[in-house]
């Protein structure tokens, strides 16, 4: 296990869908610092803000596609684009199934792709197992 | 009409030229009759000189001429006898002719006879000598009467040229005139043509250029169309998205608040069993009764607005997705689609028949999406009380292929047919599950296929779907992106 804790940033605009994804992710045993962000850009702020140093931090990222600032598929990109965080794991969180878009973020570097179902035991299923998968997960060093 | 009149003035010279000819020979014909006739004179002439030489000489010689004459004058006066039957000199002619040739005959007998005295004095009586100048007197007037007959037919056919020549001349002129006129209505008819032809090329200019206007127009609007199209989907594509994220709230959090009130309920009754005493009334029927179907009507809504906004969200889709038309085999694919739906069929014991199976040029996806709806709502609403049967059949009509899905189902009102094709609607009892997609979907796609669909039916009969579409297709109306 890694002695430096993985730090969760969940980029979610809903409010609801956030306390939602919180509560599943507690159930299920996950009791890592989840930091939320309600849009791209205080979100790309604090992943790109910090120093070089806590940088290398390890993080995962829950994100939503659909934001009031910017697309999800932006912060992708630009978290794929950067030397240091294109390690980071990303499991996006969306409430489309859309193929074309699904395709287009595992294209990005997306390592998880959940569609928020509305039958909302498969969701709380999904996001639970996530939580087991962050439990057992080592976040690899960067650089 | 020029024409007529030429035509008269062109008689009118054949005839007149006719007449010109027959005075002509009249004139010839004349001078002939005068020629003969002074010739008569000539032979009497030489007859009498021919006497006189034998009289003088006795010298047999001197009768040959007379012979001649003799033997021609009859035959002469017979050849111009016709000519001149009407001429009151021609028989006192003749007549003074024979007399002196029976004069001279007679003193030439004598004379032969050696009677010379006596033919001598015939001779000097005279008689001979009259008779001769009765000829040439008769001879000159028949002569004379002759030329006038001459002068007067040749002064005739001189006049009947001159009146040729002026009827021929009057012809000239008309056909120029004629000519002229021709002409000119040909000059008009030219321009008139000219001006016809600048007309119509006026007319087609014009034609091309509201063509031109129409074609832009068209453009302009098919563009509109489908901007408005392409807006429209993503409209339908946003709203979806968008009314799935609230949905999402309130379908979690019941969920939460189903869990918790169970979690709770189960504390109260467990509290209550430990402890004892009872649960009043209202809070008894406020947990297990009012809480649990509250919830249970919020989650029968959520699913169904999750259902409906996931149908647009698919429609949506769908009206985006690129249609490609290819040579389809018909047979194989009905073939491919009756048999997804076959088990249900036999299931509900119904015969499935696939019929005529003419070809078409269309999109694959969206002719197996048309019938696989289509075959699924004839298994669908079947009549339970017979057995079900639902055909297949297809047919060209001129540029369009024409499919017919026939069932003997429970059928449907006249007042629903076109209701059955809107979104979110459904008609007759409510009796299987459906959200009422099935049918817009169809008629969506048959459109963007360039075709249409209808259904008739009989309530309590059967229905029947008809998909016109064309044999091939022109360009699909495929929303960019």
């Amino acid at each position: 296990m890694n002695a430096v804790p993985v730090t969760i940033l969940l980029i979610e605009d809903d409010p609801g869908h956030a306390r939602l994804i919180e509560k599943n992710v507690r159930r299920a045993g996950v009791t890592n610092e989840i930091r939320h962000f309600a849009d791209g850009t205080t979100a790309l702020a604090h992943l790109f803000g910090r120093g070089e140093v806590s940088k290398s931090d390890p993080v995962l990222v829950l994100l939503d596609l659909n934001l009031p600032d910017m697309s999800g598929t932006d912060i992708l990109a630009r978290i794929k684009e950067d030397a240091m965080l294109r390690r980071t794991p990303v499991i996006v969180l969306t409430t489309t199934d859309d193929r074309q878009e699904v395709q287009r973020c595992y294209d990005l570097g997306c390592n998880v792709y959940i569609t928020k179902p509305v039958e909302y035991d498969s969701f709380t299923a999904a996001i639970r197992q996530l939580g087991l998968f962050l439990t057992v997960m080592q976040v690899p060093e960067s650089g | 009409m020029g024409a007529v009149v030429l035509g008269a003035v062109v008689c009118a010279s054949l005839w007149l030229s006719i007449r010109l000819v027959r005075d002509l020979q009249q004139a010839a014909r004349s001078q002939e009759i005068r020629a003969q006739t002074i010739e008569l004179l000539e032979q009497v002439t030489s007859a009498e000189t021919g006497q006189r030489g034998f009289l003088l000489t006795g010298k047999d010689s001197y009768l040959q001429s007379f012979r001649r004459a003799k033997q021609a004058l009859p035959r002469m006066t017979a050849a111009i006898g016709p000519e001149l039957a009407d001429d009151p000199d021609f028989r006192p002619l003749r007549a003074a002719i024979e007399d002196k040739l029976g004069e001279l005959e007679r003193t030439i007998e004598l004379a032969k006879a050696g009677r010379h005295d006596e033919a001598l004095a015939i001779v000097q009586s005279d008689f001979g000598e009259r008779r001769m100048q009765d000829v040439r007197t008769l001879v000159a007037r028949i002569a004379e009467r002759e030329r006038g007959v001459l002068v007067h037919d040749i002064a005739a056919s001189g006049r009947g040229a001159a009146f040729v020549a002026a009827v021929d001349a009057v012809a000239f002129v008309l056909l120029v005139l004629l000519a002229g006129v021709i002409a000119n209505g040909a000059r008009r008819s030219v321009r008139q043509l000219r001006r016809a032809q600048e007309a119509q090329q006026l007319a087609y200019t014009e034609l091309a250029a509201g063509r031109e206007r129409l074609e832009q127009t068209v453009q302009a609007r098919t563009a509109e169309l489908r901007r408005a199209n392409e807006e429209i989907q993503r409209f339908a594509y946003i709203v979806s998205h968008d009314l799935r994220a609230p949905l999402l709230n309130i379908i979690g959090f019941t969920s939460e608040l189903k869990n918790a009130t169970g979690r709770l309920h189960e504390f109260v009754e467990l509290n209550l069993a430990r402890e004892g005493g009872e649960l009043p009334a209202e809070v008894r029927e406020a947990c297990e009764a009012d809480l649990p179907e509250a919830i249970r009507f919020i989650e029968a809504s959520t699913a169904k607005m999750d259902r409906l906004i996931r149908a647009i969200l698919q429609l949506s889709r769908e009206g985006r997705r690129v249609l490609v038309p290819e040579r389809l085999d018909m047979a194989t694919l009905l073939d491919g689609i009756a048999d997804t739906v076959r088990h249900q069929a036999a299931e509900s014991g119904a015969e499935l028949v696939i019929g005529r199976t003419p070809p078409l040029v269309s999109d694959r996806w969206a002719m197996e999406q048309i019938f696989s709806n289509l075959l699924e709502n004839a298994i669908k609403y079947l009549n339970p009380s017979r057995p079900g049967r639902i055909s297949i059949d297809g047919v060209r009509e001129g540029t369009l292929v024409v499919y017919s899905v026939r069932d003997n189902g429970r059928g449907i009102a006249g007042r629903d047919l076109e209701r059955i094709f809107e979104l979110f609607r459904r008609a007759g009892p409510q009796d299987v599950p459906g959200e009422g997609i099935g049918l817009a979907h169809v008629r969506a796609l048959a459109r963007r296929l360039g075709g249409t669909i209808e259904c008739s039916s009989e309530l309590g009969v059967g229905s029947c779907f008809s998909l016109r579409l064309p044999a091939v297709p022109g360009p699909m109306e495929n929303v960019p992106g």
